[in-house]
C-alpha cells in the first residue's frame, strides 16, 4: 500500500472517530508543522501553541476534508500558514520581521572541534541568508527544503500555480548561492 | 561566463526556453536528492548539459535542508498530544458513519424541534454561565448526563467533560474579571474529576479497560495546571488574586491531608445524581449543595494552551468565548474545511447575570 493509501485510510479512520488514528496521524505530522511555524515565528512558545491549535482545527474539521487537490499535508500546511499570518496579524508585526530569527537558530552544544564549528556558522550564515529572501522565496525554501514537498503542494500552501513555484525555487536557490559567495 | 551573470548563467546563455528547462530539471532533481533517491552527482550526470549549474544549487539546497531542521521538545509534544486526545475522545460520540447520519438525521429533527418547544430553557441552561439564572438547572442536567452513562468507564468520561466545562467557565469568568465565581468553579472542577477518578477506579475494579479514561483525567489535571499558572500571570488583579487564594486554599488542604479523592463502594457512596441506581463502586459526591455541577455545554473546547485567551489570542471575547475567534482567518483550502474560524460559537455568551444560587462548597481541591 502506497503511502498516500495509508494516509487516506488513516483520515478516514479519524472520520469515524477512531481516536487512536488521530494519534498517529498527529505523530506523523507534529515536527514537521512544528518545524515550519518555529521557523517563522522564532519562539519555541508560540511555536508550540500553533501547532496544537493546528492540530486541534484539524481534529474538529477533518470531518469537512474531501481528498482533492494537492492532498491533506497540503491541506495541513495551509492551515499552518494561515495560523502564523494570523499570529503575525495580532502581534501587529510582518511576518518577514522576524522570520528564521536567529533566536531558534540551533546552537551548537559543547565544545566543537574546529570543523563542527565552521559547520554551524555556515548553516547559521545559511539560515540568515534565506530570511533575506522574499517572502514567496522563503515559502518555497522552507516547504520545499525541509518537507520536499511537490510543486503542486507548495502552489496550494502559499496559493501559487506550479510554475510559478518552480520559477520561484529557482530563483531562490540562485540568490540564496549568490549570497553565499559573496 | 561574466561575473554579473555568474550565478545565472543558463539564462545568460540560452534564453527564455532553457530557463524552463532547466527549472524543469532542478525541481525534479531537487525532489529526488532531498527525498535520498539519488545523490547530487547521480543528477548532473544525468543532466549533463546543466550539470554546471545544477550541482551547486542542489548541494546548497541539501545544505539548506541540514541548516534548517529543528528537533521538536519531546514533553510539549506529548502533552499537546495528550490535551489532543482528551478532546477527541470528547468529541467520539458526536461522530456518526454517514449511513448513520442519514438515517438518524430526521429522527435526531423531530426530536430536536420537540426538544425546542418543550424544553427550550433547559437546552438554553446546558451552555449557561456561572453568571447566570439558569446555571443551577445546567447542574442538574448534567448529573442527569451522567446517570443516563450506562458504564462506570462512561460515567467518568461524562464527569471528565464537566470537569473540562468548569474549566472553561473559569477561564471566561476570570478573562472577565468576576472572581465572585473562581471559588465555585474552582469547586466544581475538582467535585468533577474527583468524581471522574472515583468512576474510573470503580470501572478498573470491575475489569472494565481504563487506560484511556485514566490518560482523559491526567490531560485535564494537565490542563487545570496550565490553565491556573497563565491566567495567575495574565489575570486582571482582582482576578489573579482569588484565583491565588483559592488555589492557595487548596495547597493548604492538599497538605492537610484532605485533597485526596475518596471513591468507596456502596450504595451511599454514589454522586448525587446516581444516588438510587445501585451500581456498586461508585462514589460519593461532595457536593453538599444542588447536587452537581461543571460545564457539559463548556467542554466543546478544551484549552490547547494556544487558545489561551490571554497568552495566545490576546482577544478574550467580554461575550464569553473562552476559546476566542482568533482562528485561521483565512481560506483554508479548495479542498479543506472552508469554515474559516476553528473556534466554536460559546453558547452561553447572552446569559442574563445573576448572583449564583449556591457556592456549593464541594470536597476537598483535587491534589495535582
Amino acid at each position: 500500500m502506497t503511502e498516500k493509501h495509508q494516509l487516506q485510510r488513516l483520515i478516514k479512520r479519524i472520520q469515524r472517530g477512531d481516536v487512536n488514528a488521530f494519534g498517529q496521524l498527529y505523530d506523523q505530522f507534529h515536527d514537521p508543522v512544528y518545524s515550519y511555524v518555529l521557523r517563522q515565528t522564532g519562539s519555541q512558545v508560540d511555536a508550540e501553541d500553533i501547532t496544537a491549535s493546528v492540530f486541534l482545527y484539524v481534529l474538529e474539521k477533518i470531518d469537512t476534508f474531501t481528498w482533492r487537490g494537492a492532498g491533506f499535508a497540503a491541506w495541513l500546511f495551509r492551515i499552518a500558514r494561515n495560523d502564523i499570518l494570523d499570529h503575525f496579524r495580532r502581534q501587529g508585526k510582518g511576518a518577514r520581521e522576524i522570520a528564521l530569527s536567529e533566536e531558534v537558530m540551533k546552537q551548537p552544544s559543547g565544545i566543537l572541534v574546529e570543523d563542527q564549528a565552521e559547520a554551524a556558522w555556515d548553516e547559521r550564515r545559511l539560515r540568515r541568508k534565506i530570511a533575506d529572501l522574499s517572502e514567496d522565496q522563503q515559502q518555497v525554501v522552507l516547504l520545499k527544503l525541509m518537507m520536499n514537498f511537490s510543486n503542486r503542494e507548495v502552489g496550494e500552501i502559499i496559493g501559487k500555480s506550479e510554475g510559478a513555484v518552480k520559477a520561484l525555487t529557482h530563483r531562490a536557490l540562485v540568490s540564496l548561492r549568490k549570497q553565499m559567495e559573496e | 561566463m561574466g561575473s554579473d551573470n555568474k550565478f545565472n548563467s543558463v539564462e545568460a546563455e540560452s534564453g527564455a526556453g532553457s530557463v524552463d528547462r532547466f527549472e524543469d530539471l532542478l525541481n525534479r532533481d531537487l525532489e529526488r536528492v532531498l527525498a535520498g533517491k539519488a545523490s547530487v552527482e547521480e543528477c548532473t550526470t544525468s543532466s549533463s548539459e546543466f550539470a554546471d549549474d545544477l550541482k551547486p544549487l542542489l548541494g546548497l539546497a541539501l545544505s539548506g535542508r541540514e541548516a534548517l531542521r529543528v528537533e521538536a521538545p519531546v514533553l510539549s509534544k506529548e502533552i499537546s498530544r495528550q490535551k489532543l486526545m482528551a478532546h477527541a475522545e470528547s468529541i467520539r460520540p458526536q461522530r456518526r458513519s454517514r449511513l448513520a447520519r442519514i438515517v438518524w438525521r430526521p429522527l435526531a429533527l423531530t426530536a430536536g424541534l420537540f426538544v425546542l418547544l418543550s424544553a427550550g430553557t433547559a437546552v438554553a441552561a446546558s451552555g449557561a454561565a456561572p453568571d447566570s439564572i439558569l446555571y443551577p438547572l445546567r447542574e442538574r442536567l448534567e448529573d442527569a448526563r451522567t446517570t443516563l452513562a450506562m458504564q462506570n468507564a462512561d460515567r467518568a468520561q461524562v464527569e471528565v467533560g464537566h470537569a473540562n466545562g468548569s474549566l472553561d467557565q473559569l477561564d471566561q469568568m476570570v478573562g472577565e474579571n468576576k472572581s465572585d465565581y473562581i471559588a465555585r468553579l474552582l469547586s466544581d472542577y475538582d467535585r468533577h474529576l474527583n468524581n471522574a477518578a472515583g468512576f474510573a477506579q470503580a470501572a478498573a475494579a470491575n475489569g472494565e479497560n481504563t487506560a484511556d479514561i485514566e490518560a482523559l483525567i491526567q490531560a485535564t489535571r494537565d490542563r487545570h495546571d496550565a490553565m491556573i499558572k497563565s491566567l495567575e500571570r495574565t489575570a486582571p488583579e482582582e482576578a489573579a488574586r482569588t484565583l491565588r487564594d483559592a488555589e492557595g486554599d487548596a495547597a493548604e488542604s492538599d497538605n492537610a491531608g484532605g485533597g485526596a479523592m475518596q471513591p468507596s463502594s456502596g450504595a451511599g457512596n454514589q454522586p448525587a445524581g446516581n444516588q438510587g441506581s445501585g451500581n456498586e463502586g461508585e462514589i460519593e459526591n461532595h457536593d453538599g449543595g444542588s447536587g452537581g455541577s461543571g460545564g457539559s455545554g463548556g467542554y466543546e473546547q478544551p484549552d490547547m494552551g494556544s487558545h489561551d485567551n490571554s497568552q495566545h489570542n490576546g482577544d478574550s471575547q467580554s461575550g464569553g468565548n473562552n476559546s476566542g475567534d482568533s482562528g485561521h482567518s483565512s481560506d483554508q483550502s479548495p479542498e479543506g474545511p472552508q469554515s474559516d474560524n476553528h473556534k466554536s460559537e460559546d453558547s452561553h455568551s447572552s446569559m442574563p447575570q445573576a448572583e449564583p444560587s449556591s457556592m456549593a462548597p464541594s470536597g476537598q481541591r483535587m491534589g495535582h
